[in-house]
């Protein structure tokens, strides 16, 4: 009875794995193609000269190869600053302006987290719920409104610009915190700790020579993609740095200069060069890191 | 149980408050004033620059002031309110293309489960595939959007395929194929992250789960409806609020897509125009800072009715801890 139950169930199993493995390869191949489409049909169309995009109808690989995409961005770029092109600038902009936040912001948050995670002290289960609970707040909505108050203080206009853009991000950040803090629960136990501790290890050595090692995983899950967000950043820049060419980031020299370029609907292999090249950077980092971005999210970073 | 974690919680709760009143522990010791230093940080950096943006924009809801300075707060008597009786059908217009940016999030999360369900049959190359579908995922909105502003041209990639003469972007006449093409920018882009996550929900079900029901004879589905998807509710609740919160915020992709014209539209009919948009034109282009500050307050308090769920869940599981 029990035998041709199992046979049964083989039998089926022989019968369907081979459909159900076509199958399924036809639907991953299918989703990919269609992901993998538009980069196809922008990276062929930014080889593509205006001319022949004007005068031919749709025609997938260009008649004739041509670089004039990249060429156009450079020499038709209405926002270089003294002969720069803007994307040039955009790029190192982004660099810094991504790095500063990013880079501090992360090392106060591992610093709270640490020590939320590893001292009691009065008042620190309470701190500790108020913190979180500020994360949970859809601030998101207030994102435009908030240049009333940088305006008031005399944060906008100019290079003071910069100031919306990187201070508040210094502060740490409540969401990391509280996933840091969850990390360093599970993984630096508390006997090390106090043995640290015992032996005369201060506040600061703990956290340099044990916390700081340990949390290495999460940091960079953190990092990556607080790089990856801050790397794609549009809307506060263009708030707050948009009468300041030179401080522009990638995102908007890209949205700037090929909307400049849409001015009636040509140029289309030039906006599409433009677009590619913003987006190459953090394409490469990704694939030579994707091991990591993956981990970083199975173990919960990325999002808040 | 419950009773019991409650009981044992209030008890230290106790024990704690009487330590802390015996006369010869130290409250203010030099690690304790450190450890309010360090974690105080967080709350100072909330409070100076969130908690005033939320006082300023309270107040700039019912005043009238001179290029948006705060010391030339003037009481209006709910004129900025009125503007919304006269601009009810831009809002309205703006609160449709929201709605549908926000159903584009819900869709990427049925892709992602789906394509997830794929990519856990365990077949070679998985792990390739799976890091291909997360490219678009890191690509910037405004890149994607411009990359599917010509696609969606009238002599782009999207006619040809479909034998069309269509004006997709500018069309007076169906104005809302804008939305549309905006929507499927989101569509292509967003289920990444979802397939990620819901890949490494599906690998964290026992699979002796689905031995037991393939012994006692059940379908696929039956699988799914019973085993796979209460495994992966709770990767699924926090992807939908994390969906919401994006697409009812959302802005980069309308603005490339929908560049503001000359008499203050974005697009035809506004059909480009959420409310992140319609926030953005009103308070920083045109300095409208009161009645922005309201759209931001009604957009907050939406928002805050699915996160008033996460809080008390949080917070719930937290005091378990």
């Amino acid at each position: 009875m029990q035998n041709t139950a199992v046979k049964t169930l083989q039998r089926r199993k022989e019968h369907h794995i081979p459909v159900r493995k076509i199958v399924t390869y036809l639907v991953m191949t299918l989703y990919l193609l269609i992901l993998m489409a538009p980069f196809l049909i922008v990276i062929l169309t930014s080889f593509t000269s205006d001319y022949e995009l004007g005068a031919y109808e749709f025609h997938l690989f260009p008649y004739e190869w041509t670089w004039e995409g990249y060429e156009l961005i450079f020499t038709l770029d209405p926002n270089a600053v003294n002969g720069v092109p803007s994307l040039l600038i955009g790029f190192f902009n982004t660099m810094w302006q991504t790095l500063i936040p990013t880079v501090g912001g992360l090392f106060v948050s591992t610093l709270v987290a640490f020590v939320y995670s590893k001292f009691r002290f009065p008042g620190g289960r309470t701190l500790f719920l108020i913190t979180v609970l500020t994360s949970m707040l859809p601030l998101g909505a207030f994102g435009f409104v908030g240049y009333l108050f940088y305006m008031n203080i005399g944060w906008v206009g100019g290079s003071r610009g910069l100031l919306p853009l990187i201070i508040p991000g210094l502060f740490g950040s409540a969401g990391t915190i509280f996933f840091l803090r969850t990390y360093f629960d599970s993984a630096l136990s508390n006997e090390i700790v106090e043995a640290a501790k015992l032996d005369g290890a201060g506040t600061v050595r703990l956290f340099w020579s044990i916390a700081l090692p340990l949390a290495k995983p999460a940091f960079l899950a953190q990092f990556l993609f607080a790089f990856v967000g801050s790397y794609n950043s549009y809307s506060a820049q263009l708030m707050y740095l948009y009468d300041e060419k030179s401080l522009w980031n990638l995102q908007l020299a890209l949205s700037e200069l090929t909307g400049m370029l849409n001015e009636g609907n040509g140029y289309n292999n030039a906006r599409c060069a433009a677009a590619l090249i913003a987006l190459l950077p953090l394409v490469v980092l990704y694939i030579s890191m994707q091991k990591y971005f993956i981990e970083g999210i199975n173990i919960g970073g990325g999002k808040e | 149980m419950k009773a019991a974690e409650i009981a044992s919680f209030a008890e230290e709760e106790r024990t704690r408050k009487i330590r802390e009143k015996l006369p010869h522990k130290k409250i203010i010791t030099r690690q304790n004033v450190l450890c309010w230093v360090i974690v105080a940080i967080p709350l100072i950096g909330f409070l100076a620059f969130s908690g005033f943006t939320l006082v300023f924009s309270l107040m700039a809801m019912f005043c009238d002031m001179e290029y948006n300075q705060i010391d030339t707060l003037t009481w209006n008597n709910f004129a900025n309110f009125f503007q919304i009786g006269e601009n009810i059908s831009t809002i309205l217009q703006s609160i449709k293309v929201t709605l549908i940016l926000t159903l584009a999030q819900f869709t990427s999360l049925l892709i992602a489960i789906i394509m997830a369900a794929f990519l856990s049959q365990g077949v070679k190359g998985t792990r390739f595939f799976q890091t291909l579908y997360f490219v678009p995922y890191i690509c910037s909105a405004v890149a994607v959007s411009i990359m599917w502003t010509v696609i969606f041209g009238w002599n782009g990639a999207l006619n040809a395929l479909l034998g069309l003469d269509k004006e997709w972007l500018n069309n007076l006449e169906s104005p809302s194929s804008l939305t549309w093409a905006i929507f499927i920018s989101i569509i292509w882009q967003a289920p990444g992250y979802g397939i990620v996550m819901y890949c490494s929900a599906f690998k964290s079900i026992n699979p002796s789960l689905y031995e037991a029901a393939d012994l006692d004879g059940a379908n696929a589905f039956q699988k799914f409806w019973y085993i796979t998807l209460p495994g992966i509710s709770a990767i699924t609740f926090f992807l939908m609020l994390a969906g919401i919160t994006a697409g009812l915020t959302t802005f980069d992709a309308c603005r490339v897509m929908a560049p503001v014209s000359w008499d203050g539209y974005a697009g035809p009919d506004n059909a480009g125009l959420s409310l992140m948009y319609y926030i953005y034109i009103e308070g920083v282009q045109f300095g409208n800072m009161g009645y922005a500050s309201i759209l931001s307050w009604l957009l907050f308090l939406v928002m805050m009715i699915p996160s008033v769920y996460l809080i008390r869940k949080r917070v719930l599981s937290w005091e378990d801890m």
